[in-house]
């Protein structure tokens, strides 16, 4: 099965996961909060790339930003729409002339592509000069290895390679609402090379560790202070 | 100036060290940095060159080579291997150079032995021209956060405490009768990246090398090295 039909497959539990307030804290209190740091301010037209359902487009609108999302999947594009404009479309072929926008996000969805490379050409292709493409992915450092326990101060273990990582599948059931993840980090030269041979450079990088606020709520996410969780790329292109 | 005293004090055991030909990583990596690096231009400039060895690769490859160090002692034995190569004693961050006066800087394994990482960084975004390029290697941010358990293939990789923040570190390698001390400072990824952010400096091309298959067939727990990077190359444009 390609990535495309895994997370097709699940898009209405993903709707319900990703919309439900409070359900999705890493992202809410954690991840996003850093993310949008990194996030120029409200430009001519912003792609964001693997919108799903469409909350980064959302917030990203109500920042003034004019959203167009893609997604490849006809059910997430459809709930994305009740937000901001949004169309299904192949990462690796956008619907878009050469140049189209002056920032593309692209919110944790480059490692759920089944051609992460082809996604990264595409976006150098429909920016303009200038523009700027914003990363979020699963940091490759956790992505390599796991916590040998589930103490704060359990150690980080490698037992496989960095370079070839297995995807981490976990699932999350909680409140009725059943998500099956594909968690599959690419490692920082995959990342970085695909930048390359598309002519964006990196101006910005970022491993976001969680606020005092997050920790008070989420305990163990203090260990997001010893192995980062995320990475945060601002590529330009020139 | 400021010496660097971590270096000076370990100059002869770095000399002899660095000289003794397959002695450590620089032998087995160093070919990969060095297809990183840009063709020669006007002036390259090394920052950190210890007793010379990367300086005389890169005159070997026709790069007209200013370096710089700050050990007094690593800087003799570098002019003396190479009369004919112009080596200065100076600080990374206080770099006796007008600005844009060189148009590619390297730094090989040096940044994490600067007590003022940004600062050297920015120093050698300041001499470099417009459109030139600074290389970077040092020691994997990845890799400096913990450690194998052993010396074996498949040993597991363990990171006992923080890969965040910046640390000291200090180990004594003894190795073929040279006993080495090196000390500096481990850094996340995101500390360098800021540093060449601030110095207005972009990220061209990051390269993860894995240790190479003649090395590992030489000494098979050398694949240990192929299941983490062991260095972290960088090629950075200015703006």
């Amino acid at each position: 099965m390609s990535l495309k039909e895994f997370w097709d497959n699940q898009a209405e539990a993903w709707g319900r996961f990703a919309r439900r307030p409070g359900h999705d804290r890493y992202h809410e209190g954690f991840n996003f909060p850093a993310f949008l740091e990194l996030v120029p301010p409200a430009g001519k037209r912003t792609l964001d790339l693997g919108c799903g359902e469409g909350r980064v487009g959302a917030e990203l609108a109500r920042r003034g930003h004019r959203v167009v999302g893609v997604d490849a999947s006809a059910v997430m594009v459809e709930l994305a729409r009740e937000r901001h404009e949004a169309q299904v479309a192949d990462a690796a072929a956008l619907p878009f002339e050469d140049g189209a926008f002056d920032l593309v996000v692209a919110y944790m969805s480059v490692m759920n592509f089944d051609e992460p490379e082809r996604a990264i050409a595409e976006v150098a292709r429909v920016l303009e000069p200038g523009g700027r493409c914003c990363t979020a992915v699963v940091h490759p450092f956790d992505g390599a290895g796991r916590f040998a326990g589930d103490e704060p101060d359990s150690p980080f273990v490698i037992t496989g390679s960095y370079f070839e990582q297995e995807p981490k599948l976990w699932r999350s059931d909680r409140d009725g609402i059943e998500v099956t993840f594909y968690d599959r980090a690419l490692p920082l030269q995959r990342l970085f090379d695909a930048h390359e041979a598309a002519g964006l450079l990196v101006e910005a990088v970022r491993e976001p560790i969680p606020s005092d606020a997050f920790i008070e709520e989420k305990p163990i996410a203090v260990r997001r202070r010893r192995i980062p969780l995320f990475l945060h790329l601002r590529a330009v292109k020139p | 100036m400021t010496y660097n005293d971590d270096w000076e004090r370990e100059a002869p055991n770095w000399i002899a060290w660095a000289r003794s030909p397959n002695h450590d990583a620089y032998w087995e990596y160093s070919p990969a940095f060095f297809d990183l690096v840009p063709a020669p231009g006007r002036a390259t400039l090394e920052v950190g060159c210890g007793e010379g060895r990367v300086a005389r690769d890169l005159a070997g490859r026709g790069h007209r080579v200013t370096a710089v160090d700050a050990s007094p002692t690593l800087l003799a034995a570098a002019e003396a291997a190479d009369p004919a190569g112009e080596y200065i004693l100076a600080d990374a961050v206080a770099l006796p150079f007008s600005d844009e006066t060189f148009d590619l800087a390297v730094a090989y394994n040096s940044l994490m032995d600067v007590h003022d990482m940004p600062g050297a960084v920015n120093e050698a975004a300041r001499v470099l021209r417009r459109g030139g390029r600074f290389c970077v290697c040092v020691t994997h941010p990845f890799a400096d956060a913990g450690r194998f358990e052993e010396r074996k293939a498949d040993s597991p990789f363990v990171v006992p405490e923080s890969y965040f923040g910046r640390r000291r570190f200090e180990e004594t390698f003894d190795r073929g009768g040279i006993a080495m001390t090196f000390r500096g400072w481990c850094y996340p990824f995101e500390d360098y990246a800021r540093a060449f952010e601030s110095a207005g400096l972009l990220i061209e091309a990051l390269r993860e090398p894995a240790q190479r298959d003649d090395v590992v067939a030489q000494d098979p727990a050398e694949a240990r090295w192929r299941r983490l990077p062991m260095f972290l190359f960088l090629r950075l444009l200015k703006r």
